[in-house]
């Protein structure tokens, strides 16, 4: 009899050590988050703005901006579209190249009905106009990565399949430049770090993000 | 007999010396600053497609110091050990709205919970913020946040972070993120908290938190480990509506009460 008691109270001492060891609370602790930070390393547009062009189909545009501050962790950069009139199926390309070299890429078939869609507020042309405060924010990212040094060109092309409407920085001092008649898409390895392709009528907002702390 | 009686002794001794080791203590009354609660979808329950947390103002927000920045934020947080044990890298991912002002930004941010470290982070707008006029001191004020894209069969990841403001409704602001489909929905908390590890402290605000989704969710203890480096003076109370889709929350100080009417002079 007492060699059975002595059994059972073994089971129930093993299967509350599997219990201690197997609740996540007994695992090694983790380390407490940096917090909700404000100094991230930005570079790129403003993206303020509410400016935005009719980005049309089957063109290639590539947007180069030069860090001035060391890049660590990851690299997010946005290209932001209005919920305007949006077509079904459309589909949105973008890759991100650092100094020139294909880093990463996404695709992305925006679908709605959009919580807030955005409407034209003035235009400033057939192709320019001025929105309501709504957009979409897509982006493409590289992370982990290594240390790059301030100077680190840092470039972003887009695609699109069906004309969108996209956000565009006119006080910009940088150019976009675009590479007409690519029925399809699919990035290269490699891009050249000047012009690429003829001058764009209006700059392409980009927001660059970087680990700032 | 004896024997019984020293094995029953010896297992109730062991049951009660596991349980103080199993069943870590709850706390329920100091819901205030970084620690409101947590709403959860159910047990075995499928992801839900969308969460969002709403904060209706009927109380102007303002406040008297907030270091190191005196920026404040409304933080969406998921649960630190859930997200240690269960997100993808034992990643933190973070949704918030930041205040500078009646002028705000959006931001998604990830941590690793292995060094502390950020590990992905996008913030609109990028330079500057966002003028929204009298969104703290007009008593309407809506903040607004919902992590979605999440699919209920087989794919738990969040595809897209919608934040909105919105004073008075010609004064409104809304931003989609579409972060990289890495992290997933878990249960959450939020938080009316500052920036940069500091702490606010607010002078008035109140009004009411709405948590929806597509999913009934429930309301779960606050985490025994607070997940965010930010706190607040912020009071919140019980949620009520658990179990069902939309769970309600006050938060802040009830207004004061309007001065008494002038005295009537003795010839009225």
């Amino acid at each position: 009899m007492r060699t059975r008691q002595l059994g059972f109270l073994a089971i129930v001492l093993v299967f509350a050590i599997i219990f201690v060891f197997a609740d996540p609370s007994s695992h090694q602790q983790p380390v407490r988050p940096g917090g909700l930070s404000t100094h991230g390393v930005n570079f790129g547009s403003g993206q303020a703005g509410t400016a935005g062009s009719l980005m049309p189909s089957n063109v290639v545009i590539t947007t180069s901006f030069k860090a001035n501050q060391t890049l660590s962790r990851f690299i997010v950069a946005t290209l932001n579209v209005f919920p305007y009139q949006i077509s079904p199926g459309t589909e949105l390309h973008l890759g991100l190249y650092v100094n020139g070299q294909l880093a990463s890429s996404q695709n992305y078939t925006p679908t709605g009905p959009y919580r807030t869609p955005a409407t034209i507020v003035s235009r400033a042309g057939n192709d320019v106009a001025n929105f309501s405060n709504s957009m979409l924010g897509f982006t493409v990212s590289d992370f982990p990565i290594g240390t790059f040094p301030p100077g680190t060109v840092v470039s972003v092309t887009a695609w699109v399949s069906k004309p969108i409407w996209v956000q565009i920085d006119p006080a910009s001092s940088i150019h976009s430049f675009q590479t007409v008649g690519v029925a399809s898409y699919s990035p290269v390895a490699r891009i050249a770090l000047d012009n690429v392709g003829t001058v764009c009528p209006s700059t392409v907002s980009i927001g660059l993000e970087s680990n700032g702390e | 007999m004896a024997n019984n009686g020293s094995f029953v002794g010896i297992c109730v001794l062991g049951i009660l010396t596991a349980s103080l080791v199993l069943f870590l203590p709850v706390h329920g009354t100091a819901w205030v600053g970084n620690d409101d609660g947590e709403f959860d979808g159910g047990v075995g329950a499928p992801t839900p497609s969308y969460v969002f947390v709403q904060e209706s103002f009927s109380t102007g927000l303002a406040w008297s110091s907030s270091p190191p920045n005196n920026l404040v934020s409304l933080q969406y947080n998921p649960d630190w050990w859930t997200s240690y044990s269960y997100q993808t890298y034992g990643d933190w991912f973070q949704t918030g709205i930041i205040n500078y002002g009646d002028c705000v930004r959006f931001t998604v941010q990830v941590y690793s919970l292995y060094t502390g470290t950020q590990v992905w982070a996008n913030t609109y707008p990028s330079a500057s913020c966002l003028s929204v006029n009298q969104l703290d001191e007009y008593s309407n004020s809506i903040w607004y946040i919902q992590e979605s894209g999440m699919n209920s069969c087989c794919d738990p990841y969040v595809k897209n972070v919608y934040f909105s403001v919105m004073s008075q409704p010609s004064y409104s602001r809304s931003y989609t993120i579409y972060p990289p489909e890495t992290w997933k929905w878990l249960r959450s908390n939020i938080c009316w908290c500052g920036t940069d590890s500091g702490s606010a402290t607010f002078t008035t605000a109140g009004g009411t938190s709405q948590m929806g989704s597509n999913q009934n969710l429930y309301a779960i203890s606050p985490p025994i480990t607070i997940s965010t480096a930010e706190n607040s003076n912020m009071p919140y109370g019980q949620f009520s509506g658990s179990g069902t889709l939309s769970m309600y929350q006050s938060f802040g100080w009830p207004p004061p009460p309007p001065p008494p009417p002038p005295r009537c002079p003795p010839i009225c």
